[in-house]
């Protein structure tokens, strides 16, 4: 194919992903180099508030109120910050100083017990929580999504009544497919005061659990979640892979004497190694993103997300220039994330030459 | 050995057994949820039985119009699957067939967009779209999901079009087809369970995205998926509470059925973009 | 696709009974669009300012459940497409102090006798009257008067009360926990903060600025009152709103809660509660003897956004139809009506007999937000044991600084 034709053909995707993909991450960038508010001056005013039927308070305050140009509309300031709304989603200062004040005061205990302090302060700042749990997150799914899935797929390649299959990845598509907003409220629902899990637990006689009590345990619930609607994914892949295996390898394994756990080991597990790397690849991006169970779950207390923070300063706080300079931070890790894949790409790319 | 094996086997079915009724559950229990009163509902203990009543799906789908949303989802899901699907093709195509590098560099940046958190893009749109004033409107709303979505769909596609040997289209070339026609004379009709795959995880971010679909469209314009954050934020009545579990059941039945009717192209699907990827 | 919606919206309205009074007086032609919270008043109002459509005069009233989000979106926009926007003491002062809302003063000269516009119902800030306000609402206290009965308790009048009823309640076995709270880390939990705060004396702000000073002893002593209450609630009292208090109330697990009026009535509806009939109402505790009632009152109102291009007088009209005399003496129930021919009904007395006391309103100052959400993010830290109360205090007024700083409030 000629580069003429293969620029034509591949004009309007390019386009669309330029104008609203690339494109925006400029505007965000620029966005976070400003700040913007409305002009206020400090007046008396007197509010008047009904507080019950015919009854009234007053109440006399200076408050900021808006600054009017001559046509009676409030005065918008635009101001350049530079880096200013970056190193306040950093808080930048605020640790600073908690380390400073550590390295002082604390003379008495050790050195660990002051770096653990100082990891506390840090992570008291809400970007450095959002991406502690972020990568705790991602680091605890990641095995046990790629464990589970194996097994799975093992089993379900070993099970020989194909109807049980068949309703087994059916079963098992769900929580995949499941709009994650629902599937996170699906799993709430049953996490609840008295819900149907604690109760089952005390049923048991397990005593009374509460599940939305501390970082601990809704961090546990998202992360199980997490576990819960990603492994289908694992599990599909793996089965198809486990259809590929060469039966003669198997064989010849099973000629030698090989036990199932040294098929697996020697044979099967090789074969899925190339698997495992892009199931790999695909959850750390996904769980890089993890947004609906933190909106459902979490609260800024327990467990935050670099995406529900972004969101979070744009939706609730609605502030544009500072949820750009988080969303700036939260790109910076993507392409962080993303050398091993970039490399991994390009050396397929250049063996392929 | 024989006993070793054996053991393998049940100790595989034993797991399966207890995943399959976990992987559901939670939406057992949802369904149960929906159709209850709260006083049942909410009960302490929670009740495996208790009256049926159909009444906050009445209330949800009749008096708060969950129908408009739903027929928003139409043409959302439509617009999106139709556009991205033919823009994707003709990239797909292009993609598996030149020998360029720029093909590869254009597949890795695409990678990267692939991973982008959609809130980055957000917080550009929102400003942007309110200045121009496009925001809450379907176009608007369906080139940004058709865009967000690019990335998977020509990585997925272009594995596609790799499968269809390019002796295909050559022979049409050399009968003195122009790319354009052999590409849709020769290589679509052979592309179709391809786009059907595709097309279903194009359906999937359409469907089930939230984030984008809630900030950038107000109450009437909302699909259903964006309109069930109006009953997760607000702080009313448990009866209106269950109404969002009524909103939730909703959403999940045509998945439900998407699952039934297309699981083996979505297996499928994942397959092709595995082996590929 | 709109106008099917609002066909069935204004069939759905016909459910809530609401009637509109005989003759609509509003003169003149044209489209009025309102948007509005989705609360049973609103929808008594929304349906009240429908049955004066005809004529050459269009109504179209959008309720919605995200009014927070969607009304300073709508705002913002350079021409707003609302004539009308329902407002909360909250949001009209972030609304008055981003220049976003007009004065009515000649509007209401001009229908004072016509409509009977009560002055209570006016919200001045200096001497422009940037909102009409037609409902309050207010947190106070809601008890299972048949368990205080049953133990000898008396009504808690203080915290002090309240914890000493909660440690004799501890031993009723019909109950899981004597307390809960809306103490949902953010927003509620902030609210909760302030409630105690302001009936301590607390001061949010030094006068005449913007410099914060909730950080002191009086916040200090809130924080650790919040945590002795928290003590005899459910372990999971962090995740709970008001929504899940209701619930545990209804479900018989809890005795006393601090909930909002508007969520009174519904204790009685036996498709939701297993305790109709059992729950009764009174002012909020205060935190000390003789103290105010720990509450802050809230209303709600319609405002008229600065950028409309519509007919101000057209609009105005229809605001009053829709919050009429008529309208509150046929719809007593519904809510807390600020009218003078409101007659409150029992569900009102717990706001009633706070606002008798003196309770506060909720503070109208366009920082106060600020220093709400900076206290909601940061003194669960204090309750959960991460932090100590003044560590929790400081790491809010920092929080506070900051905002009030990107907001242009501080230098």
């Amino acid at each position: 194919m000629k580069f003429k034709t293969f620029a034509l053909f591949v004009g309007p995707s390019v386009l669309a992903m330029l104008a609203l993909i690339a494109l925006p991450l400029v505007g965000v960038t620029y966005i976070s180099l400003y700040s913007s508010s409305v002009k206020t001056e400090i007046v008396e005013v007197k509010t008047q508030v009904p507080v019950f039927a015919g009854v009234v308070q007053e109440v006399v305050t200076k408050v900021p109120q808006p600054v009017l140009d001559e046509n009676g509309n409030p005065v918008k300031s635009w101001d350049y910050v530079g880096l200013g709304n970056i190193e306040s989603v950093l808080a930048t200062d605020q640790i600073a100083d908690a380390i400073a004040s550590d390295n002082t005061v604390d003379e008495s205990v050790g050195t660990i017990d002051n770096l653990i302090n100082m990891y506390y302060e840090i992570v008291d700042v809400d970007f450095w929580a959002a991406l502690e749990f972020t990568l705790l997150y991602t680091l605890i799914t990641l095995p046990a999504v790629l464990a589970l899935g194996f097994l799975l797929a093992m089993s379900v390649h070993r099970a020989a009544n194909k109807h049980f299959k068949g309703s087994l990845i059916f079963a098992t598509l769900l929580p995949m497919i499941v709009t994650p907003l629902v599937g996170s409220l699906s799993i709430y629902w049953l996490f609840l005061d008295n819900g149907v899990m604690s109760s089952l637990l005390q049923m048991l006689g397990l005593g009374k659990v509460y599940f939305l009590k501390d970082a601990f345990s809704i961090r546990s619930l998202i992360i199980l979640y997490g576990i819960w609607s990603t492994t289908p994914f694992a599990f599909i892949i793996f089965y198809a892979g486990l259809q590929t295996v060469a039966q003669d390898s198997l064989e010849a394994a099973n000629l030698d004497g090989a036990t199932p756990w040294q098929q697996t080991r020697y044979v099967i597990l090789p074969h899925l190694a190339p698997l495992m790397i892009f199931v790999s690849m695909i959850h750390v991006m996904d769980a890089y993103r993890i947004f609906e169970p933190v909106l459902v779950f979490g609260s800024n207390l327990f467990a935050n997300s670099l995406q529900y923070l972004t969101y979070h300063t744009l939706y609730f706080e609605d502030n544009f220039n500072k949820a750009a300079a988080s969303a700036v931070l939260t790109v910076i890790g993507v392409a962080i994330l993303l050398i091993p894949a970039v490399i991994r790409n390009w050396r397929e790319h250049k063996r392929g030459h | 050995m024989a006993i070793n094996a054996k053991t393998w086997r049940l100790s595989g079915t034993a797991l399966l057994t207890v995943w399959a009724p976990l992987a559901a559950f939670p939406f057992l229990w949802m369904f149960l949820m929906s159709m209850r009163s709260p006083v049942d509902a909410f009960a302490f203990p929670p009740k495996l039985f208790a009256d049926i009543t159909f009444e906050h799906f009445y209330t949800v789908w009749i008096v708060d119009g969950f129908w408009v949303n739903a027929l928003n989802t139409v043409v959302v899901t439509v617009g999106v699957m139709a556009v991205s699907l033919t823009i994707g093709c003709l990239a797909g195509y292009a993609l598996s067939r030149y020998r360029g590098s720029v093909g590869f560099w254009l597949l890795l940046v695409a990678l990267i967009f692939r991973a982008m958190p959609h809130v980055v893009l957000l917080t550009a749109y929102k400003p942007a779209f309110f200045e121009l004033g496009i925001w809450n409107r379907y176009e608007t709303l369906i080139i940004v999901l058709v865009a967000i979505n690019q990335p998977f769909t020509i990585w997925m596609l272009r594995s596609f079009f790799a499968n269809i040997p390019s002796e295909l289209d050559e022979a049409a070339l050399v009968d003195g087809c122009s790319r354009i026609k052999a590409f849709i004379k020769v290589i679509m009709p052979v592309m179709w369970p391809g786009v059907i795959t595709t097309g279903l995880f194009s359906f999937l971010l359409a469907y089930n995205d939230f984030l984008i679909t809630s900030q950038l469209m107000d109450g009437d314009h909302m699909t259903m998926t964006a309109a069930l954050g109006n009953y997760i934020y607000s702080d009313d009545n448990l009866t209106k509470v269950l109404e969002g579990v009524a909103g939730a059941v909703s959403v999940t039945i045509p998945l439900i059925f998407l699952v039934l009717f297309f699981q083996k192209q979505l297996v499928g699907g994942l397959v092709q973009g595995a082996v590929k990827g | 696709m709109s106008i099917l919606k609002k066909a069935v919206m204004g069939s759905t309205l016909m459910l809530v009974p609401a009637f509109a009074s005989a003759a609509c007086m509003v003169k003149g032609t044209g489209e009025v669009n309102v948007i509005s919270n989705s609360f049973p008043s609103a929808e008594v109002a929304a349906n009240a300012a429908k049955a004066c459509e005809g004529n050459g005069l269009t109504i179209k009233w959008k309720l919605t459940r995200e009014s927070e989000t969607e009304i300073p979106q709508a705002l913002s926009a350079s021409v707003t497409p609302y004539e009308l926007t329902m407002v909360t003491n909250e949001s009209a002062t972030q609304l008055q102090a981003a220049g976003k809302l007009q004065a009515m003063n000649d509007l209401v000269e001009k229908y004072r006798e016509q409509y009977q516009i009560d002055d209570s119902m006016l919200i001045r800030f200096g001497n422009d009257i940037m909102a009409i306000a037609f409902q309050v609402n207010a947190q106070n206290l809601f008890f299972r008067k048949d368990l205080l009965e049953k133990y000898g308790l008396e009504t808690p009048e203080t915290y002090e009360d309240v914890l000493a009823a909660a440690k004799v309640l501890k031993q009723e076995e019909s109950i899981e926990f004597p307390l809960a709270g809306t103490y949902k880390s953010g927003w509620n939990l902030a609210q909760e903060f302030v409630n105690l705060y302001l009936a301590a004396g607390g001061e949010f702000f030094k006068p005449g600025s913007v410099e914060p000073t909730f950080n002191n002893e009086t916040g200090v002593k809130t924080l650790q009152l919040l945590k002795e209450l928290s003590g005899y609630m459910s372990p999971n009292f962090l995740a709970l709103d008001t929504t899940a208090v209701m619930q545990q109330f209804q479900q018989g697990k809890i005795a006393m809660a601090n909930l909002w009026a508007s969520r009174a009535a519904k204790m009685d509806d036996a498709k939701e509660s297993k305790v109709v009939g059992m729950i009764d109402f009174a002012a909020a505790p205060a935190t000390y003897q003789g103290g105010k009632p720990a509450t802050t009152l809230w209303w709600d109102g319609f405002a008229m956004p600065k950028s409309m291009d519509g007919d101000r007088d057209l609009a105005f009209q229809v605001m009053m139809e829709s919050i009429s005399r008529d309208v509150v003496e046929n719809n007593q129930g519904v809510t807390t009506w600020l009218r003078s021919n409101y007659k409150p009904t029992r569900y009102a007395a717990g706001v009633a007999a706070s606002a008798r006391g003196g309770a506060a309103a909720y503070p109208m100052i366009p920082q106060m937000t600020l220093a709400h959400s900076a206290l909601g993010n940061n003194i669960g830290d204090f309750l959960i044991g991460k932090e100590s109360a003044a560590e929790a205090l400081a790491d809010a007024e920092t929080a506070y600084r900051t905002a009030a700083k990107e907001a242009g409030y501080l230098k």
